[in-house]
Protein backbone atom coordinates (compact mmCIF):
# COMPACT_ATOMS: atom_id res chain seq x y z
CA UNK A 1 0.00 0.00 0.00
CA UNK A 2 1.22 3.25 -0.80
CA UNK A 3 2.13 5.55 1.84
CA UNK A 4 0.08 8.12 1.95
CA UNK A 5 0.88 11.71 4.00
CA UNK A 6 -2.05 14.16 4.31
CA UNK A 7 -0.66 17.88 4.14
CA UNK A 8 -0.29 19.08 7.30
CA UNK A 9 -3.34 22.20 8.68
CA UNK A 10 -2.72 25.16 11.65
CA UNK A 11 -6.00 26.51 12.24
CA UNK A 12 -5.39 30.12 14.07
CA UNK A 13 -2.28 32.12 14.00
CA UNK A 14 1.37 30.97 13.30
CA UNK A 15 4.10 33.68 14.51
CA UNK A 16 7.07 32.37 13.49
CA UNK A 17 9.54 34.91 15.40
CA UNK A 18 12.85 33.90 13.05
CA UNK A 19 12.86 31.98 9.85
CA UNK A 20 11.22 29.61 8.10
CA UNK A 21 13.25 27.11 5.96
CA UNK A 22 12.40 24.58 3.25
CA UNK A 23 13.71 22.41 0.88
CA UNK A 24 11.20 23.58 -1.55
CA UNK A 25 8.50 26.71 -1.96
CA UNK A 26 5.58 26.17 -4.36
CA UNK A 27 5.29 29.24 -6.98
CA UNK A 28 1.86 30.39 -5.33
CA UNK A 29 1.55 28.17 -2.45
CA UNK A 30 2.28 31.42 0.07
CA UNK A 31 -1.31 33.33 0.06
CA UNK A 32 -1.59 34.27 2.96
CA UNK A 33 -2.60 37.75 3.65
CA UNK A 34 0.49 39.58 4.27
CA UNK A 35 2.73 37.66 1.25
CA UNK A 36 1.08 37.27 -1.76
CA UNK A 37 2.86 39.63 -3.99
CA UNK A 38 4.95 39.10 -7.33
CA UNK A 39 8.60 38.34 -7.05
CA UNK A 40 9.01 40.88 -9.82
CA UNK A 41 7.12 43.89 -10.84
CA UNK A 42 7.72 45.95 -13.86
CA UNK A 43 5.92 49.53 -14.53
CA UNK A 44 6.82 51.37 -17.85
CA UNK A 45 6.32 55.47 -18.51
CA UNK A 46 6.81 56.93 -22.00
CA UNK A 47 7.95 60.63 -23.00
CA UNK A 48 8.49 62.11 -26.35
CA UNK A 49 8.94 66.22 -28.04
CA UNK A 50 11.15 68.07 -25.44
CA UNK A 51 13.32 70.68 -27.22
CA UNK A 52 16.06 72.30 -24.98
CA UNK A 53 17.28 74.99 -26.88
CA UNK A 54 19.08 77.12 -23.75
CA UNK A 55 22.87 76.28 -23.01
CA UNK A 56 23.56 74.39 -19.68
CA UNK A 57 19.98 74.57 -18.50
CA UNK A 58 18.90 71.65 -17.19
CA UNK A 59 15.33 70.34 -19.03
CA UNK A 60 12.57 68.18 -17.40
CA UNK A 61 12.16 65.47 -19.67
CA UNK A 62 9.52 64.14 -17.72
CA UNK A 63 8.39 63.19 -14.13
CA UNK A 64 6.65 60.07 -13.04
CA UNK A 65 6.16 57.67 -10.04
CA UNK A 66 7.51 54.78 -8.96
CA UNK A 67 4.91 52.32 -7.73
CA UNK A 68 5.14 51.25 -3.98
CA UNK A 69 5.48 46.93 -4.04
CA UNK A 70 2.75 45.13 -3.53
CA UNK A 71 2.40 44.24 0.09
CA UNK A 72 4.83 46.65 1.14
CA UNK A 73 7.42 43.72 0.45
CA UNK A 74 11.20 45.49 0.14
CA UNK A 75 12.33 45.31 -3.57
CA UNK A 76 15.68 46.42 -5.20
CA UNK A 77 14.12 49.20 -7.03
CA UNK A 78 15.64 50.52 -10.17
CA UNK A 79 15.04 53.19 -13.36
CA UNK A 80 16.20 52.75 -16.68
CA UNK A 81 15.58 54.45 -19.94
CA UNK A 82 16.94 54.65 -23.18
CA UNK A 83 16.41 58.73 -24.19
CA UNK A 84 17.00 59.22 -28.08
CA UNK A 85 17.84 62.67 -28.91
CA UNK A 86 18.22 64.82 -31.87
CA UNK A 87 21.12 67.56 -31.78
CA UNK A 88 20.08 70.09 -34.21
CA UNK A 89 22.72 72.14 -35.91
CA UNK A 90 21.08 74.22 -37.95
CA UNK A 91 24.36 73.72 -40.28
CA UNK A 92 26.79 71.52 -41.63
CA UNK A 93 29.83 73.52 -39.53
CA UNK A 94 30.82 71.05 -36.85
CA UNK A 95 28.59 71.42 -33.41
CA UNK A 96 30.34 69.46 -30.94
CA UNK A 97 29.73 68.95 -27.33
CA UNK A 98 28.09 66.92 -24.42
CA UNK A 99 24.24 65.68 -23.35
CA UNK A 100 23.67 64.93 -19.38
CA UNK A 101 21.33 63.09 -18.49
CA UNK A 102 20.24 62.34 -14.96
CA UNK A 103 17.70 60.02 -13.05
CA UNK A 104 16.29 62.09 -10.23
CA UNK A 105 13.90 60.84 -7.07
CA UNK A 106 12.22 63.58 -4.75
CA UNK A 107 12.64 62.95 -1.00
CA UNK A 108 9.80 62.67 0.61
CA UNK A 109 8.63 64.18 3.64
CA UNK A 110 9.55 60.66 6.14
CA UNK A 111 12.44 58.22 4.93
CA UNK A 112 13.57 55.45 7.20
CA UNK A 113 17.35 54.57 6.12
CA UNK A 114 17.66 50.78 5.36
CA UNK A 115 20.40 49.71 7.16
CA UNK A 116 23.13 47.96 4.55
CA UNK A 117 25.72 46.36 7.02
CA UNK A 118 28.60 46.51 9.81
CA UNK A 119 31.12 47.98 7.74
CA UNK A 120 34.96 47.56 9.33
CA UNK A 121 38.01 49.79 7.83
CA UNK A 122 40.12 47.82 5.70
CA UNK A 123 42.85 50.78 4.05
CA UNK A 124 42.65 53.77 2.41
CA UNK A 125 43.36 53.19 -1.94
CA UNK A 126 44.03 56.51 -2.77
CA UNK A 127 43.64 60.09 -0.99
CA UNK A 128 40.39 61.10 0.20
CA UNK A 129 38.87 57.24 -0.04
CA UNK A 130 38.86 54.76 2.30
CA UNK A 131 38.02 50.78 1.85
CA UNK A 132 35.69 48.98 3.81
CA UNK A 133 34.07 45.66 3.77
CA UNK A 134 30.89 44.01 5.37
CA UNK A 135 30.46 40.68 5.57
CA UNK A 136 28.40 38.67 3.49
CA UNK A 137 26.83 40.32 -0.22
CA UNK A 138 25.02 43.44 0.50
CA UNK A 139 25.69 44.68 -2.85
CA UNK A 140 22.10 45.29 -3.58
CA UNK A 141 21.53 47.26 -0.62
CA UNK A 142 23.38 50.03 -1.79
CA UNK A 143 21.63 52.91 -4.40
CA UNK A 144 23.66 54.06 -6.71
CA UNK A 145 24.26 57.54 -5.20
CA UNK A 146 25.19 57.53 -1.37
CA UNK A 147 25.80 55.58 1.87
CA UNK A 148 24.91 57.21 5.18
CA UNK A 149 27.31 56.56 8.37
CA UNK A 150 25.76 57.54 11.45
CA UNK A 151 22.03 57.90 12.04
CA UNK A 152 23.42 60.42 15.47
CA UNK A 153 25.60 62.58 13.48
CA UNK A 154 24.44 61.52 10.27
CA UNK A 155 27.08 62.09 7.17
CA UNK A 156 26.55 61.31 3.40
CA UNK A 157 28.71 59.86 1.40
CA UNK A 158 29.70 59.35 -2.07
CA UNK A 159 31.16 55.96 -2.89
CA UNK A 160 32.53 53.70 -5.84
CA UNK A 161 34.29 50.05 -6.55
CA UNK A 162 31.43 48.43 -4.70
CA UNK A 163 31.56 44.74 -5.26
CA UNK A 164 31.04 41.17 -3.97
CA UNK A 165 33.91 38.70 -3.50
CA UNK A 166 32.86 35.32 -2.64
CA UNK A 167 36.81 33.99 -1.27
CA UNK A 168 38.27 36.85 0.33
CA UNK A 169 40.57 34.28 2.29
CA UNK A 170 41.10 34.76 6.14
CA UNK A 171 44.40 32.81 8.27
CA UNK A 172 46.30 30.67 7.85
CA UNK A 173 44.82 27.57 9.53
CA UNK A 174 48.31 25.02 8.81
CA UNK A 175 51.21 25.50 10.87
CA UNK A 176 54.67 25.07 9.29
CA UNK A 177 52.65 24.55 5.79
CA UNK A 178 56.04 24.93 3.72
CA UNK A 179 57.78 22.59 6.17
CA UNK A 180 60.57 24.66 7.13
CA UNK A 181 61.01 21.66 9.72
CA UNK A 182 59.16 18.66 10.48
CA UNK A 183 57.11 20.46 13.02
CA UNK A 184 53.57 20.32 13.34
CA UNK A 185 53.00 17.43 11.47
CA UNK A 186 52.76 13.37 12.85
CA UNK A 187 54.70 11.08 10.51
CA UNK A 188 52.92 7.67 10.72
CA UNK A 189 54.58 4.68 8.99
CA UNK A 190 57.51 6.57 7.09
CA UNK A 191 59.79 9.10 7.85
CA UNK A 192 59.44 12.73 7.36
CA UNK A 193 62.34 15.15 6.39
CA UNK A 194 62.70 18.70 4.53
CA UNK A 195 65.79 18.61 2.28
CA UNK A 196 64.09 21.19 -0.13
CA UNK A 197 60.18 20.34 0.23
CA UNK A 198 58.62 18.16 2.61
CA UNK A 199 59.73 14.66 1.85
CA UNK A 200 57.33 11.63 3.20
CA UNK A 201 59.58 8.10 2.53
CA UNK A 202 58.23 4.75 3.72
CA UNK A 203 59.07 2.06 5.35
CA UNK A 204 60.66 -0.57 2.95
CA UNK A 205 58.31 -3.89 2.98
CA UNK A 206 56.02 -1.89 5.25
CA UNK A 207 52.07 -3.09 4.83
CA UNK A 208 50.93 0.20 5.41
CA UNK A 209 51.44 3.75 3.31
CA UNK A 210 53.44 6.42 5.08
CA UNK A 211 51.18 9.46 6.06
CA UNK A 212 51.98 12.93 8.08
CA UNK A 213 48.60 14.44 9.72
CA UNK A 214 48.07 17.78 11.31
CA UNK A 215 44.87 18.81 13.48
CA UNK A 216 43.10 21.67 12.72
CA UNK A 217 40.28 23.87 14.55
CA UNK A 218 37.77 24.72 11.53
CA UNK A 219 33.96 26.36 12.31
CA UNK A 220 31.06 24.23 11.13
CA UNK A 221 29.32 25.23 7.51
CA UNK A 222 31.94 27.65 6.67
CA UNK A 223 33.91 27.31 3.47
CA UNK A 224 37.53 26.23 3.54
CA UNK A 225 40.31 26.47 0.76
CA UNK A 226 42.79 23.87 0.60
CA UNK A 227 46.03 24.77 -1.23
CA UNK A 228 48.72 22.29 -2.01
CA UNK A 229 51.77 21.89 -4.15
CA UNK A 230 53.32 18.87 -5.51
CA UNK A 231 56.80 19.90 -6.72
CA UNK A 232 58.38 16.48 -8.72
CA UNK A 233 56.15 14.72 -10.93
CA UNK A 234 57.15 11.56 -10.60
CA UNK A 235 56.92 11.61 -7.06
CA UNK A 236 52.85 12.26 -5.73
CA UNK A 237 50.65 11.99 -3.19
CA UNK A 238 46.94 11.67 -1.74
CA UNK A 239 45.48 14.61 0.06
CA UNK A 240 42.80 13.95 2.68
CA UNK A 241 40.68 16.09 4.55
CA UNK A 242 39.72 13.60 7.57
CA UNK A 243 37.79 13.83 10.81
CA UNK A 244 40.82 11.66 12.07
CA UNK A 245 44.14 11.00 11.81
CA UNK A 246 42.80 7.86 10.15
CA UNK A 247 42.45 8.25 6.11
CA UNK A 248 39.15 6.05 6.23
CA UNK A 249 37.60 8.60 8.06
CA UNK A 250 37.77 11.13 5.09
CA UNK A 251 34.90 13.83 5.13
CA UNK A 252 32.19 13.72 2.62
CA UNK A 253 31.03 16.61 0.68
CA UNK A 254 30.01 16.43 -2.74
CA UNK A 255 32.25 13.75 -2.93
CA UNK A 256 35.04 12.18 -0.78
CA UNK A 257 37.40 15.30 0.68
CA UNK A 258 40.87 13.19 -0.86
CA UNK A 259 42.44 14.19 -3.68
CA UNK A 260 45.58 12.55 -5.60
CA UNK A 261 47.74 15.97 -6.03
CA UNK A 262 49.25 16.62 -9.91
CA UNK A 263 52.27 18.39 -10.65
CA UNK A 264 52.30 21.58 -9.83
CA UNK A 265 49.64 24.10 -7.73
CA UNK A 266 46.54 22.36 -6.71
CA UNK A 267 43.73 23.88 -5.07
CA UNK A 268 39.99 22.69 -3.85
CA UNK A 269 37.34 24.51 -2.27
CA UNK A 270 34.54 22.43 -0.17
CA UNK A 271 32.00 22.95 2.94
CA UNK A 272 33.21 21.59 6.35
CA UNK A 273 29.75 20.86 7.28
CA UNK A 274 29.18 19.60 11.06
CA UNK A 275 33.22 19.65 12.56
CA UNK A 276 35.43 21.73 14.31
CA UNK A 277 38.21 19.57 14.04
CA UNK A 278 39.87 17.98 11.22
CA UNK A 279 42.94 16.54 10.16
CA UNK A 280 45.00 17.66 6.81
CA UNK A 281 46.69 13.88 5.54
CA UNK A 282 49.64 13.38 3.27
CA UNK A 283 49.49 10.06 2.18
CA UNK A 284 51.79 8.21 -0.40
CA UNK A 285 50.46 6.36 -3.15
CA UNK A 286 52.11 3.24 -2.40
CA UNK A 287 53.17 0.98 0.18
CA UNK A 288 56.54 0.45 0.93
CA UNK A 289 59.16 2.18 0.24
CA UNK A 290 57.55 4.91 -1.62
CA UNK A 291 58.82 8.63 -2.07
CA UNK A 292 56.56 11.83 -2.11
CA UNK A 293 57.36 15.40 -2.42
CA UNK A 294 55.29 18.74 -1.14
CA UNK A 295 55.36 21.85 -0.43
CA UNK A 296 52.93 24.94 0.67
CA UNK A 297 49.92 23.12 2.33
CA UNK A 298 47.40 25.77 3.05
CA UNK A 299 43.63 25.70 4.71
CA UNK A 300 41.97 29.18 4.76
CA UNK A 301 38.02 29.92 5.62
CA UNK A 302 36.64 31.64 3.07
CA UNK A 303 34.47 34.57 4.31
CA UNK A 304 32.25 36.40 1.60
CA UNK A 305 32.75 40.16 1.61
CA UNK A 306 31.31 43.39 0.38
CA UNK A 307 33.79 45.71 -0.41
CA UNK A 308 33.20 49.57 -1.11
CA UNK A 309 35.62 52.92 -1.44
CA UNK A 310 33.73 55.76 0.51
CA UNK A 311 34.68 59.19 0.23
CA UNK A 312 36.69 60.00 2.98
CA UNK A 313 37.32 64.27 2.75
CA UNK A 314 38.75 65.65 4.29
CA UNK A 315 39.21 62.22 6.87
CA UNK A 316 38.35 58.85 7.15
CA UNK A 317 34.58 58.71 7.98
CA UNK A 318 34.57 55.16 9.78
CA UNK A 319 37.51 54.80 12.60
CA UNK A 320 37.21 50.83 12.97
CA UNK A 321 33.84 50.08 12.59
CA UNK A 322 30.15 51.51 11.73
CA UNK A 323 26.84 50.71 10.53
CA UNK A 324 26.35 51.58 7.07
CA UNK A 325 22.73 53.04 6.07
CA UNK A 326 21.10 53.42 2.17
CA UNK A 327 21.97 57.29 1.58
CA UNK A 328 19.54 57.39 -1.33
CA UNK A 329 18.37 61.38 0.12
CA UNK A 330 22.52 62.21 0.43
CA UNK A 331 20.93 64.26 3.30
CA UNK A 332 18.85 66.75 1.21
CA UNK A 333 15.68 68.45 2.61
CA UNK A 334 12.05 67.04 1.92
CA UNK A 335 10.91 68.11 -1.82
CA UNK A 336 14.34 68.28 -3.24
CA UNK A 337 15.06 65.93 -6.08
CA UNK A 338 18.16 63.79 -5.62
CA UNK A 339 20.08 62.72 -8.75
CA UNK A 340 20.55 59.15 -8.16
CA UNK A 341 22.79 58.67 -11.51
CA UNK A 342 24.13 61.32 -14.30
CA UNK A 343 25.20 60.06 -17.73
CA UNK A 344 27.23 62.07 -20.01
CA UNK A 345 27.38 61.93 -23.37
CA UNK A 346 29.39 62.96 -26.07
CA UNK A 347 27.29 64.14 -29.49
CA UNK A 348 28.19 65.86 -32.25
CA UNK A 349 26.57 66.80 -35.94
CA UNK A 350 29.42 65.21 -37.72
CA UNK A 351 28.76 67.64 -40.75
CA UNK A 352 24.82 66.95 -41.30
CA UNK A 353 22.24 69.46 -39.91
CA UNK A 354 20.96 66.80 -37.65
CA UNK A 355 22.42 64.47 -35.70
CA UNK A 356 20.40 61.29 -33.88
CA UNK A 357 21.68 59.59 -30.66
CA UNK A 358 20.66 57.27 -27.65
CA UNK A 359 21.39 57.19 -24.13
CA UNK A 360 20.72 54.43 -21.69
CA UNK A 361 20.67 55.25 -18.43
CA UNK A 362 19.93 53.57 -15.31
CA UNK A 363 19.55 54.01 -11.56
CA UNK A 364 19.59 51.62 -8.76
CA UNK A 365 17.39 53.20 -5.77
CA UNK A 366 18.09 50.18 -2.81
CA UNK A 367 15.53 48.23 -1.27
CA UNK A 368 12.48 49.62 -0.19
CA UNK A 369 8.78 49.14 -0.42
CA UNK A 370 6.94 52.85 -0.72
CA UNK A 371 5.83 55.34 -3.82
CA UNK A 372 9.00 57.80 -5.31
CA UNK A 373 8.36 60.91 -6.66
CA UNK A 374 10.55 60.43 -9.92
CA UNK A 375 12.14 62.20 -13.02
CA UNK A 376 14.48 62.30 -15.70
CA UNK A 377 15.91 65.81 -16.80
CA UNK A 378 18.60 66.51 -18.85
CA UNK A 379 20.99 69.45 -20.33
CA UNK A 380 23.30 70.08 -23.12
CA UNK A 381 26.49 72.19 -23.59
CA UNK A 382 26.50 71.81 -27.37
CA UNK A 383 27.63 75.79 -28.50
CA UNK A 384 26.12 77.43 -30.98
CA UNK A 385 23.53 74.34 -31.79
CA UNK A 386 19.86 75.30 -32.77
CA UNK A 387 18.43 72.87 -30.06
CA UNK A 388 19.06 69.15 -28.86
CA UNK A 389 15.69 67.45 -28.38
CA UNK A 390 14.18 64.60 -26.62
CA UNK A 391 12.48 62.35 -29.92
CA UNK A 392 11.33 59.32 -27.17
CA UNK A 393 12.26 57.74 -24.31
CA UNK A 394 11.31 54.55 -23.09
CA UNK A 395 11.07 54.17 -19.42
CA UNK A 396 11.40 51.00 -17.31
CA UNK A 397 10.68 50.78 -13.42
CA UNK A 398 11.80 47.51 -12.22
CA UNK A 399 11.14 46.28 -8.76
CA UNK A 400 12.30 43.13 -7.95
CA UNK A 401 13.01 40.76 -4.31
CA UNK A 402 16.58 40.71 -4.22
CA UNK A 403 18.90 39.51 -1.05
CA UNK B 1 32.20 68.04 3.74
CA UNK B 2 27.99 69.31 2.65
CA UNK B 3 28.11 71.96 -0.32
CA UNK B 4 25.49 74.09 -0.80
CA UNK B 5 24.60 76.83 -3.83
CA UNK B 6 23.03 77.93 -6.86
CA UNK B 7 22.68 78.02 -10.60
CA UNK B 8 22.88 81.49 -11.85
CA UNK B 9 22.21 82.76 -15.03
CA UNK B 10 24.21 85.28 -16.50
CA UNK B 11 22.07 87.81 -18.58
CA UNK B 12 25.64 89.31 -20.27
CA UNK B 13 27.26 86.14 -21.60
CA UNK B 14 23.62 83.97 -21.33
CA UNK B 15 25.45 81.06 -19.32
CA UNK B 16 24.16 79.35 -16.24
CA UNK B 17 27.62 79.54 -13.64
CA UNK B 18 27.27 77.39 -10.40
CA UNK B 19 27.54 79.36 -7.36
CA UNK B 20 28.89 77.78 -4.05
CA UNK B 21 26.84 79.79 -1.28
CA UNK B 22 28.86 77.54 1.86
CA UNK B 23 30.24 74.56 2.81
CA UNK B 24 29.43 72.97 5.92
CA UNK B 25 30.36 70.34 8.16
CA UNK B 26 27.20 68.96 9.79
CA UNK B 27 24.56 67.92 7.99
CA UNK B 28 21.55 70.16 10.04
CA UNK B 29 23.62 73.08 9.51
CA UNK B 30 24.03 72.69 5.86
CA UNK B 31 19.93 72.40 5.47
CA UNK B 32 18.98 75.20 7.88
CA UNK B 33 22.02 77.10 5.00
CA UNK B 34 20.46 75.75 2.41
CA UNK B 35 16.98 77.07 3.45
CA UNK B 36 17.95 80.07 4.21
CA UNK B 37 19.75 80.36 0.60
CA UNK B 38 16.65 79.82 -0.79
CA UNK B 39 14.19 82.19 0.97
CA UNK B 40 17.01 84.79 -0.20
CA UNK B 41 17.27 83.94 -3.59
CA UNK B 42 14.33 82.57 -4.46
CA UNK B 43 12.48 86.16 -6.02
CA UNK B 44 15.74 86.23 -8.22
CA UNK B 45 14.33 85.05 -11.66
CA UNK B 46 17.85 84.56 -12.54
CA UNK B 47 18.61 81.63 -9.79
CA UNK B 48 17.68 78.49 -11.97
CA UNK B 49 18.12 75.83 -9.05
CA UNK B 50 19.34 75.55 -5.57
CA UNK B 51 22.10 72.99 -5.38
CA UNK B 52 23.54 70.72 -2.74
CA UNK B 53 26.35 67.92 -2.57
CA UNK B 54 29.50 66.74 -1.30
CA UNK B 55 33.25 67.68 -1.34
CA UNK B 56 35.14 64.97 -2.52
CA UNK B 57 38.24 66.48 -2.14
CA UNK B 58 39.92 70.30 -1.82
CA UNK B 59 39.42 70.62 -5.47
CA UNK B 60 36.67 68.47 -6.19
CA UNK B 61 33.14 68.39 -5.59
CA UNK B 62 29.99 66.52 -6.38
CA UNK B 63 26.22 67.49 -6.95
CA UNK B 64 23.76 65.08 -5.31
CA UNK B 65 20.23 67.10 -5.58
CA UNK B 66 18.41 70.50 -7.02
CA UNK B 67 15.63 72.40 -5.89
CA UNK B 68 14.61 74.39 -9.30
CA UNK B 69 13.55 78.08 -8.39
CA UNK B 70 10.09 78.45 -9.11
CA UNK B 71 9.96 82.06 -9.58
Amino acid sequence: MAFIKKLAHITGDLIVDGSIEADQIKANTITANKFSGAVEEQYRAYAESITMTSYNALYTLHEFDHPATEWDIAKGRSIDANVNYQLYAGTTSNRTGNIFTQVEVQVPNFWNPNAIALAHHDSNPAQYWQRVYMVGNHVNKFPSNQVLIDLQNPVYKSFKNLRYQYDFELSELVTNGNFNNTSDWVAQDGTLTVPYYGKLEGVSGGANKAQISQAVSVTAGKVYRLNYDAPVGSDLYKIIVSATADPADKISYQGDLAWNAVTGNNVQEFVLEDVTQVYIIVQNLDVGNDISFFDNISLKELEPRTWVDISAYPTNPISTNSVLYSGLTTGATAGTYVVVESITHGISNNGSYSFNTTVPVSAYLGRFHRDMKCRIRAKHQVGAAQYVRLQQMEVNLHSRIVG
Amino acid sequence: MIVVGYNLFNTEDEQIIATIQGEYEVLVDGQNAFNEMIEQNKDNENVKQFFWGIRLSPDEYRVTAYQDNEV
